[in-house]
């Protein structure tokens, strides 16, 4: 057991892949802190890092990462032999995918992979683990879950493979679940079905869990915290209640009023003057200065980052909590 | 840019640039093939020039001399020059082989074209017929054209026509049932062009890949269909030079000489290599997954 | 049940190209130039006799009755019988069947043997030395004659060094295996670099799938990932590439047999010829079609058993 007390510690984690025409910097010194049992959102639009942060955090990310720190419960990470990582995941931290259609072995029943799961972390036999895996598909809320062992994936609708996968990811007890984009591949009334499924497991182990993705509706029903990133930066962190009330960061605040439902029933959608940022060509400073309404030529050279001992912060030199200097005068 | 440069095509220094771009782009590959490729259609297409010797003519003086540097390969059990005769092959083996390949091959990917672009009751036939053939065992077929008009070329020729047209096809439905649902052939089809102008000129250069770099493989395979006729006694028939009926031929004399089967054969091999290495290049270049074997 | 289901329909498909292949011969038949009988027989029987051999055979009815009468016929093993050898052809067939099968299998087992370990290396090392070289080898062992890599084969491992025999197909199954090496590894070098591409590419494949890493995410170890999950599920294009591919096999063995005097069918359809035996080649083609298609068979079943989405689309 850690002595910070933290579950999960990233320090300036950066995530680089190099190609033909240059270096893409996917993660740019993100920071970021979980507890025991914390449940955390990451949003940002697609590109902007957050699916490379999950595999980062596990190891599985294809670039070149580099940190000051990556620690679960204390031990760090980036430090293990790929031994000891591979026993991590699964069993310390496990993840939930997007596609679940194409997140299962389509030549092997959904049984046998969740038995391999749950042998790989815990020594016993195929009969026990079969039991064990049958008790798992009932918890995700699969109905005549011992039959159901022997299907394969190809027989299964999104909703119940997303509920298989999820079982998967829970079968070896972990303490911390990450969910990239676990609704987005599913029919809106699925959705909710999987989310209340997440939420309701989550308080039954008492397991943190990391959900990201691009839907803000996703992150206000399931999560206490936010972490919000842009051009693969985090720009701001909040508690859900104040980021969906009292945005600090510009980009945040433009994201609500991009969204239907988001700026309030009546009013127009506004959306984010400019272009998505190029990930190869970042400019100095703020990564969201070209586009900012409220941009200032401080912004254009510096960039205030968000301590990675802080919970909350934002990184805007101009946050939008301060009015600025010309409105007060005016 | 003058408009008249538009109406009347030239080649100017902007045309060969971008033709020097393209070649450029060329993998190393796909170079070195082209390159062993020319060499030897080279030597075949100049091969009075290129042979030193006659490749009928008998000297019974020099008969079953090893490799040395007159005979760069050395002599037959008739005194014929091996060096000669492997060239004068050559015009055999490669004409005969690209045209096994070409020809089936037009009219092979214009059939699948069509079909896959129709359906319907076209496509279940083209489909059924391609599928049917492509399981016949193809030398088999060949021999049994051979029993009935007798050996050589003819029954060689016969055969493919009438087979060979099949795994063309298959390779360009594929394709064009891809490629018949994107947006440009929809469009195209709203516009109301007629159905010959979407698939030839539109359709067809996009779903043509595949079959091209097939090709190559193909070529090979029917310079090994008709070097092993030939072989055994059911294609090409002596003195012709042809490097399968060459094998045979120092089949008896392997032992003291073998060099009479051995030279043949390596020019089948380079043959063959260079032309994977053209086929690995194509699809490299054309982006298909289906290169040649090796 | 759906397999049964799947096995039926796979079998009804082997139908048309059976029937197409009988349908082949029989037309080109008809295309000899002069009189067919007169052929095979050489000249030795009188006119009268022909004409009596032209009505036993039912030569003189109708092309589709005679056609219909063959299909019949064949479908209760009777394939007419030889006119020069004076012998049913199904008895003939069946003296020389068994050495031509069991050149297919060893020569198949060599092949797999040769192109499973070097295409799971040079695909676990992808644009690696070993790679480079196995892919070069393979091209090049593509491009040689099958009939000259048999007799560079007898050239060195059996006339040189005399390791093993070089011709003929020995007297019981030891003697059958020890002779059928050196025709077998022929075989080999001729299919094996197409099976090494193939699963080769698709090993590459099927490590890019999403399954995979997310079997990484679950703590599978990679030895795992690679022998489990993504060997089987390469394993399918594979089969279908050796599938398409049986045809050429098979004709590849009718030459090989003719290198190393192996008394199987390819050299009793190449002797056929010679004598215009045309009942002879009617029926050689007609078993020829029937191992190509009983392989082709073979595959499909293993496809449905390593991937069961298969059997759902059976019809």
């Amino acid at each position: 057991m850690s002595g910070s007390g933290y579950l999960l510690e990233v320090e300036d984690l950066s995530v680089s892949f190099g190609s033909r025409d240059g270096t893409v910097l996917a993660n740019d010194g993100v920071s970021l802190r979980l507890r025991a049992g914390e449940t955390l959102g990451i949003v940002g639009e697609s590109g902007s890092g957050k699916s490379v942060l999950c595999r980062a955090i596990l190891g599985l990310a294809k670039g070149k990462v580099t940190a000051r720190r990556i620690a679960f419960d204390g031990r760090n990470i980036d430090e293990m032999s790929p031994a000891e990582r591979q026993k991590l995941r699964g069993s310390g931290i496990a993840m939930v995918f997007q596609s679940p259609m194409s997140s299962i072995d389509p030549v092997w029943t959904i049984g046998d992979q969740l038995v391999e799961t749950v042998r790989l972390h815990k020594p016993i036999s195929r009969r026990q683990a079969r039991i064990e895996a049958a008790a798992l598909l009932d918890r995700v809320g699969i109905a005549a879950s011992v039959r159901r062992l022997d299907d394969y994936a190809h027989q299964w609708s999104g909703g119940m493979l997303q509920r298989a996968v999820i079982a998967l990811a829970l079968a070896g007890n972990p303490r911390l679940i990450l969910a990239d984009e676990p609704t987005t591949a599913l029919d809106v009334t699925i959705q909710d079905q999987i989310l209340a499924l997440l939420m309701s497991l989550q308080r039954e182990t008492g397991m943190a869990m990391i959900i990201v993705s691009h839907d803000l509706s996703v992150i206000a029903e399931t999560v206490d915290r936010v972490a919000v990133m842009y051009a693969g930066r985090i720009v701001e962190v909040a508690d859900v209640r104040d980021l969906f009330q009292a945005p600090q960061h510009p980009y945040t605040a433009g994201l609500f009023a991009s969204i239907v439902g988001g700026a309030g029933q009546d009013r127009m959608l506004t959306p984010i003057p400019g272009q998505p940022p190029d990930l190869q060509n970042l400019p100095p400073g703020c990564a969201f200065a070209p586009r900012c309404p409220r941009v200032r030529q401080d912004c254009l050279r510096s960039v205030p980052r968000i301590d990675a001992t802080a919970a909350l912060g934002n990184a805007c030199l101009f946050p939008l909590g301060e009015p600025l200097v010309e409105e007060r005068q005016s | 840019m003058k408009p008249e440069a538009v109406l009347t095509p030239e080649l100017h220094p902007g045309a060969l640039m971008r033709i020097g771009q393209e070649v450029g782009s060329w993998s190393f590959t796909l170079k070195l093939g082209l390159l062993l490729l020319s060499a030897i259609v080279f030597m075949a297409v100049f091969a009075p020039w290129v042979a030193p010797f006659d490749p009928e003519l008998q000297d019974f003086d020099v008969i079953l001399v090893p490799p040395n540097l007159t005979h760069l390969f050395g002599t037959d059990n008739l005194g014929r020059d091996i060096f000669s005769r492997v060239i004068y092959g050559a015009r055999l083996d490669l004409s005969a082989g690209f045209i096994m390949t070409y020809v089936p091959m037009v009219y092979g990917v214009l059939i699948g074209a069509y079909a896959g672009y129709r359906g319907g009751w076209v496509d279940a036939v083209v489909g059924s017929i391609t599928n049917m053939a492509i399981a016949f065992p193809f030398l088999v077929m060949i021999i049994v054209v051979v029993a009935v008009i007798g050996p050589g070329i003819n029954a060689i020729y016969i055969s493919v026509f009438l087979l060979a047209w099949t795994m063309y096809a298959r390779l360009s439905r594929a394709e064009m049932m891809v490629e018949r649902a994107k947006d440009y052939m929809l469009a195209a089809k709203v516009l109301g062009y007629p159905t010959r102008i979407i698939v030839l000129r539109h359709g067809l250069p996009n779903t043509i890949g595949s079959s091209v770099v097939f090709s190559t493989s193909d070529f090979i395979l029917n310079i090994l269909l008709l070097s092993g006729l030939s072989f055994i006694g059911l294609g090409i028939q002596p003195p012709t030079p042809e490097w399968g009926a060459m094998i045979a031929d120092g089949k008896e004399f392997i032992l003291q000489a073998w060099w009479i089967c051995t030279m043949p054969g390596f020019a089948v091999v380079l043959t063959g290599t260079a032309l994977s290495l053209i086929g690995d290049g194509l699809a490299r270049r054309l982006g298909t997954r289906q290169g040649s074997a090796g | 049940m759906l397999v049964v289901r799947y096995v039926i329909a796979r079998v009804l498909h082997t139908l048309p190209v059976l029937l197409g292949v009988t349908l082949f011969t029989f037309l080109a038949i008809q295309f000899v130039p002069g009189d067919p009988i007169r052929i095979m027989t050489r000249g030795h029987v009188s006119d009268a006799e022909v004409a009596a051999i032209y009505d036993r055979l039912g030569m003189n009815r109708p092309l589709a009755v005679q056609y219909g009468s063959f299909i019949a016929k064949a479908a209760t093993g009777d394939l007419g019988e030889s006119i020069i050898q004076h012998a049913p052809v199904a008895e003939l067939v069946g003296e020389k069947v068994a050495p031509t099968l069991w050149l297919l299998g060893i020569g198949t087992f060599f092949s797999i043997l040769l192109a499973l370990p070097l295409a799971l290396l040079s695909a676990a090392w992808p644009d690696s030395l070993f790679d480079h070289t196995v892919r070069t080898a393979s091209m090049v062992g593509f491009a040689m004659p099958p009939f000259w890599i048999g007799l560079l084969l007898i050239l060195g491992f059996g006339l040189q060094l005399g390791w093993v025999p070089i011709s003929g197909y020995g007297d019981d199954v030891l003697g059958h295996v020890t002779h059928l090496i050196l025709p077998g590894l022929t075989i080999a070098f001729f299919l094996a670099p197409i099976l090494i591409q193939s699963l080769r590419a698709s090993l590459l494949d099927a490590l890019d799938a999403d399954h995979i890493e997310v079997a990484r995410a679950r703590g599978v170890p990679e030895w795992r990932i690679y022998f489990k999950h993504a060997l089987r599920n390469a394993l399918l294009p594979t089969l279908t590439v050796l599938s398409v591919n049986i045809s050429w096999l098979v004709s590849g063995a009718v030459v090989v047999e003719s290198v190393f005097a192996l008394p199987g069918l390819g050299s009793l359809l190449i002797r056929s010829v010679g004598y215009r035996d045309y009942p002879l080649i009617q029926g050689l083609a007609l078993i020829f079609a029937l191992i190509v298609v009983a392989v082709n068979l073979t595959a499909d079943l293993c496809y449905g058993i390593v991937d069961r989405r298969v059997l759902r689309v059976a019809a």
